[in-house]
């Protein structure tokens, strides 16, 4: 019988040729007096036979054609997430996925939500963020290709080294949490205790999008101008409305140069947005959400509603206090709700197809104006 | 079938050819390039994660870094043999990926026991054989792809290249980045293994 495992470990060997004369001639020995390990040999010898018979599956039609939209794209948020999720190597138990996904997102909202100045707080129009991905592609050939210069094994490693871009991308997730950490220091946390809980209103240039769990609601504004003497219909008060970005910083004692400006960008941005609800599955929640979070910030996301409520862009403590609650009593969550730019809005879709966690089987405009729609998007 | 990968073939120097033509500027040639080599990574990529979705995902990603990194191929090696390792990193990383093996975890759960993923597209039969036998020899590819995918991916990725692909062993260790000692014993590993679980099938199947 110790023969018998002997020998077993060594037909695969005996199959191929690569034994020597002598271990070749044992096992052939050993084959003409154990019937089981000839069944074995036999069944072994039939499957590979089988396997060298299997034909190569044809990739779709359209395979080339699909290899140059991404590479028209850039690197897709999907590629850069599964770098921030899945460093090379690195197995994370199925249990902890959760956890896991909601510290991601706890760190990256507060550092979102932390960062100062208007340009980082609005993002730049869709265009000028799809240029940025695209250069960023183009921008690691020639990382690459100097990584790669002694050979083969330098060439390789060059893709091994973009695998591994994991851990700096992981630290680009954790350092926005410093700048929140210093936020709450100087005193925003209490603060935005209070703006969380109070009547939320976003103000968006000419016209103001408030997106409820059901109902979407404009409100009129003057444009650009002395935040002071803005004119603002006031929004019903309740969940479902959202914060004024810009009044928040006028609360805040920010200039009113610098509220107009945020005005103008804001402006420049909803024009050409859609805002997406989802419903996300009971289970699963936690992931999906960071997956939202992160997805949306490399498409370009600028606002995000928890429950029909938009979360105070400004207040880090106020972000973590929605967090915490929107974790600890999931049937408060729904819809959550992305702002993204509208020529993001497929890439997005795919991206969350592309996730896996959910899928969306259905999605309907719900209204549309202009270069601005909300769209509700069904997931199973 | 191959069984030497070391030396080059005429797809090595043509695939030599057209990247030397991309990098000189010529875009046409990445396509003839992708072309030239995209069933065999894309069904590689079938092989190694077992659905249709996830080889079409990985085989892009796979032709979108040879596009990336092209520029630092120096041509010292069969470029053939930097493509096999590139695809089987993609792919590794994708079996590796989170959201992949709670994808797979719910397959487990719900789908028919023959059922892996998505399945390949239906061969049409070449008119040297029936129906029958095109059905047989692809209801025994799917048996075969589900022990598969039952195997650990380093295994997996030994026994595909060696038995499906056709590569030498020093090829396969260049690939996986093995020594040939390791690739023997996983690759015997691999074989004890799908024998055992295709046991009560071939009778059936073979």
């Amino acid at each position: 019988m110790k023969n018998c495992k002997i020998i077993r470990k060594m037909l695969s060997g005996y199959i191929d040729g690569a034994l020597t004369a002598a271990e070749a001639e044992a096992v052939r020995e050993h084959l003409g007096e154990c019937g089981e390990c000839r069944e074995v040999h036999d069944s072994m010898n039939a499957i590979i036979a089988c396997m060298n018979g299997m034909e190569r599956v044809p990739p779709p039609a359209d395979f080339l054609e699909k290899v140059n939209a991404r590479l028209e794209r850039g690197s897709t948020a999907a590629e850069r997430l599964r770098r921030i999720f899945v460093p090379r190597g690195f197995r994370l138990p199925l249990e902890l996925a959760g956890l896991a996904a909601a510290v991601v997102l706890i760190v990256y909202v507060s550092g979102f939500l932390g960062r100062e100045g208007v340009e980082e707080m609005s993002p730049r129009p869709p265009l000028e963020k799809a240029s940025e991905v695209s250069a960023d592609g183009a921008g690691e050939v020639p990382d690459a290709g100097r990584t790669g210069e002694k050979g083969s094994v330098r060439e390789t490693e060059a893709v091994a080294e973009e695998e591994k871009s994991a851990g700096r991308a992981e630290e680009k997730v954790a350092a926005p949490e410093e700048k929140a950490s210093d936020m709450e220091k100087k005193g925003a946390g209490p603060r935005g205790e209070e703006v969380a809980g109070s009547v939320e209103k976003m103000v968006v240039g000419e016209e103001i999008v408030v997106e409820g769990e059901a109902k979407r609601i404009e409100i009129k504004s003057s444009s650009a101008g002395p935040a002071g003497s803005r004119k603002e219909k006031p929004a019903p008060a309740g969940e479902d409305t959202a914060a004024t970005v810009a009044a928040a910083r006028v609360a805040e004692g920010k200039d009113a140069n610098e509220s107009a400006e945020l005005f103008k960008v804001e402006q420049k941005s909803i024009t050409r947005s859609f805002a997406l609800s989802v419903n996300p599955p009971s289970d699963g929640l936690d992931s999906l959400l960071a997956s939202l979070e992160v997805v949306g910030r490399e498409i370009g996301a600028f606002a995000v509603k928890i429950g029909g409520r938009v979360v105070p862009e400004r207040e880090t403590a106020a972000v973590k206090t929605s967090i915490r609650a929107a974790m600890s009593d999931r049937r408060t969550i729904r819809p959550l709700t992305v702002v993204i730019p509208a020529d993001s809005l497929q890439i997005f879709l795919g991206e969350i197809e592309r996730l896996g966690k959910t899928r969306p089987i259905g999605a309907s405009v719900v209204s549309q104006e202009g270069d601005s729609a909300t769209v509700r998007v069904e997931l199973n | 079938m191959e069984k030497s990968g070391t030396e080059r073939t005429d797809i090595d120097r043509e695939s030599e050819r057209l990247a030397a033509d991309f990098l000189g500027g010529n875009r046409r040639a990445f396509d003839r390039l992708v072309l030239l080599h995209q069933e065999m990574v894309f069904s590689l990529c079938f092989r190694l994660t077992g659905d249709y979705d996830d080889a079409d995902d990985c085989a892009q990603e796979v032709f979108i870094k040879v596009h990336r990194h092209l520029k630092g191929f120096r041509f010292e090696s069969s470029f053939r043999t930097w493509l096999y390792r590139v695809t089987v990193n993609t792919c590794r990383n994708r079996i590796d990926s989170l959201e992949y093996r709670m994808r797979r975890r719910k397959v487990r759960l719900d789908a028919d026991p023959g059922d892996v993923g998505r399945a390949a597209p239906a061969e049409i039969p070449d008119g040297k054989e029936s129906a029958l036998d095109a059905l047989r020899r692809r209801e025994t590819g799917g048996v075969i792809q589900e022990a598969l995918d039952a195997l650990p991916a380093s295994q997996k990725a030994v026994v595909v290249l060696r038995d499906i692909e056709g590569r030498s062993y020093e090829e396969i260790a260049r690939v996986t980045g093995l020594n040939e000692g390791t690739v023997k014993s996983k690759l015997s590993r691999a074989r004890l293994k799908l024998r055992e679980a295709l046991r009560g099938k071939i009778d059936e199947e073979l």
